[in-house]
Parts: C-alpha cells; structure tokens; sequence
C-alpha cells in the first residue's frame, strides 16, 4: 500500500475565500475550538466544513487505525468511523475533543471487525494480535527506507497492545491523558502509568 | 505558582512536542530540560519516534466526504408521505363538506327561478276571463317554496306556516320587479312605423 507522509493540506480544493477564513480560524482558535465552529458550520448547513473536517483528522485517523493493526482496510474503517460520526455530530456535546470521539469510534469499529473476524474463526483480538498484523507498520517501510526509523517503529511495535495504544495515542497524535482515558475505556492514571511503562520499555529495546 | 518538578516535566514532553502547552508552560519544560540531560534525550527521542511513525496510509478524501450524510440545514425540505397524504385528506374532507351545501343554494336557485319565471309568464299572458282564478298557492308550489328555502338557508322550513310560506312566495313574485336582464321590445321601432 501507498503512503504518504506529507502534513496535511486543509482543504486544497475549497475556494480561496473559504481557505481564507479557515486559515484565519485556525490561527485564532486552538484544535478544539476549531473543531467546535467547523461543526456549527457543518450544522448550520455548510457541507464545506465537512471536508475541512476530514482534512483535519483523516490521516491521523488512518495512522492510528493502522497502528492497530488494521493497515489493509484502515480506509474502510477510516470512511466508516466518519460516516459513523457526522451521522450523530448533532448530537456531539463536545465533553471529549472532537479527536478522542473519532478516535474511539473508530478503536471500536476496529474492535467490532476483530469480534466479527472471531465468530468467523478467524479471530485477532486487539490483546493478542499475532506479531505479523501489529507490525504492519512494516509496509511502510518501501517508504521510509531509514534502518533507525525501521529501529524505532520496532520498538514501539514489541509493546504490549495497551502500552502501544496509549504510545502512539500520545506521542505520535499528541493526545492528552484525559482524551486517551476516553479513547481505550481506562482512566487517566491508568493511561498515564501505561505511557511511562512504554516509553522505559522502548527505551531499553533501543539501548539493547 | 510552585517550581515544574522532573516528574512533571517528562509528562509534559509529548505535549511539549505538539505544541500543545502554554506560553509560561512551556517556558517552564524548557526550564527543566536545560538542565536534565536525560529528559533532553528523551525529547529527541520522542521526536524520532514521531518522525517514524509520521507516515500514514494514503486516504482518498473525496470518496469520505462523499460518503457523509448532507449538512442537516441543506437537507432538502420535502413533505414526507404521511404528512403530504394528511393534507391531501383535509382538503377532501374540505371539499366533500362543502360540496352539500355548494349543490343545495344551485338547487334552491334553480327552484327559485322556475317559480320566478312561472310568475312572469303568468303575469305577461293573463289567463282567458272565463278560464278559473287559482285562489290560493297549490300546495306542490308550497312544497317546492319550503325546499328552496330549506335547500338555501340550510334551515328547516317544517316550523314556517302556510302564512310565511305565501309571504315568501310573493317575495319571489315581487322579483318580477326588478329590471330584466333582456328589455322588453320598443314598440316604435318594432312595429315599422319609425316614429
């Protein structure tokens, strides 16, 4: 599969004045702020506020679908986890970021395809996924042929699948504790010990 | 506001990568990392590790966004069936609940006109002097006066006596009054003469 690391884009199709003002606004305001008046847009009837939406969060979201393990159909659950949002964005209360809702509906699609996947005797739960699927990351590397950045993503792949999860939520996405609790079902000080568990474990992979 | 310790600061370093801490925030890990070594390099490793994993699966926007469901607001205002169907229903019922009483004042006009034109006939062509004087109103003529009232008003003409009923009855004579829509024919210049 192809890849791209380019950062993103907001929007290049939509018309200068609306880039315009989207740019203003992400000057002005931080992610969720942003967030928030691109979904009043979106409800107030502006479907261009739809696309800035998943210019925001889709290659994020792809990145974190892969992560789990979900690299051959990370579009498809990417694509469903947003269908699945704007369908209820009406009724988002913005309690958790518009980020850590995405990111949770799509830990739970993935987990449903997993659950689905065992009922067909084909099961690889988000626990004991075998080494193949989690280091998927692997395909990447046509891409990045960089031996240490192959070093790295090995490390973070020998985690076990909470402490990759919390990992990647919070280095490689930049979640809060607050929004990863939110995202894997846990609590706060459980995301917290689990990100200070990985980072000593990748470090002594590394130094090995 | 008490000193960032260590501890707090190593928790801080991812936020610290996404540019996701305050001003005075990041000032302070700054602070701290100046004068720590090792959280230093777990900085820089942090940045690698994010570096590494920067690259994601190629997402087709276009198809996403097409696949989203329409802004609520554009949604196009369309009356759903049972709603189109409920107002069809009332303006039946509506039209069925005028239909009696449109046909019944046409009925009642009709009787009226009969009546009306019958008297002016009458009026214009007297009878011979030896043919008989109708004394009083027929009672089929009655009837026929009680059914266009009744037909007309909408209100029953059982409760009216033989009396109203005459009366009314020389109201509609009393029509022949009125000026008729064809005048009648100017002698002098029907009969030829011209003077």
């Amino acid at each position: 599969m192809a890849v791209v690391g380019k950062p993103l884009n907001i929007a290049p199709e939509l018309p200068s004045a609306y880039q315009t003002e989207m740019t203003d606004l992400i000057r002005a305001g931080d992610d969720a702020e942003i967030d928030r008046a691109l979904i009043a847009r979106w409800t107030g009837g502006d479907q261009r506020a739809a696309s800035a939406l998943v210019e925001r969060h889709a290659q994020s979201l792809a990145r974190f679908v892969a992560s789990l393990g979900v690299l051959p159909a990370s579009e498809e659950v990417v694509q469903d986890t947003f269908v699945k949002a704007f369908g209820s964005l009406e009724s988002f209360r913005g309690e958790s970021s518009l980020r850590a809702w995405l990111f949770t509906i799509a830990r739970r699609l993935v987990l449903d395809q997993r659950r689905s996947a065992h009922r067909m005797r084909l099961h690889v739960s988000l626990e004991d996924a075998p080494s193949e699927l989690i280091a998927a990351d692997d395909v990447l590397d046509g891409v990045v042929a960089d031996e240490s950045a192959a070093r790295l993503r090995d490390a973070v792949a020998q985690l076990t699948a909470t402490q990759r999860e919390v990992f990647t939520l919070r280095v490689v996405e930049g979640l809060s504790y607050r929004e990863i609790a939110v995202v894997a079902s846990t609590t706060e000080g459980a995301a917290r010990v689990h990100y200070h568990n990985a980072m000593r474990s990748v470090r002594a992979y590394l130094d090995a | 506001m008490r000193d960032m310790t260590r501890a707090d600061a190593q928790d801080l370093l991812p936020d610290l990568l996404h540019g996701r801490l305050s001003d005075a925030e990041r000032a302070e890990v700054e602070r701290v990392i100046a004068s720590d070594l090792d959280l230093a390099a777990e900085l820089s490793l942090l940045e690698r590790v994010q570096a590494a994993h920067a690259a994601s699966p190629v997402v087709n926007m276009s198809r996403i966004v097409a696949a989203l469901p329409t802004a609520p607001a554009q949604k196009p205002v369309i009356a759903t069936p049972p709603v189109a169907g409920q107002i069809d229903e009332l303006a039946a019922r509506r039209t069925m609940a005028r239909a009696p009483r449109f046909f019944g004042l046409v009925r009642a006009a009709a009787v009226l006109l009969v009546l009306g034109g019958g008297a002016v006939i009458a009026t214009r062509n007297p009878p011979a002097p030896d043919a008989p004087v109708a004394t009083g109103a027929p009672a089929e003529s009655l009837a026929l006066i009680a059914e266009a009232v009744q037909l007309g008003l909408g209100a029953p003409t059982d409760d009216l006596t033989v009396e109203q009923l005459r009366a009314l009855e020389g109201d509609i004579e009393a029509l022949d009054g009125q000026p008729s829509a064809e005048p009648d024919a100017i002698p002098h210049l029907t009969d030829g003469t011209g003077a």
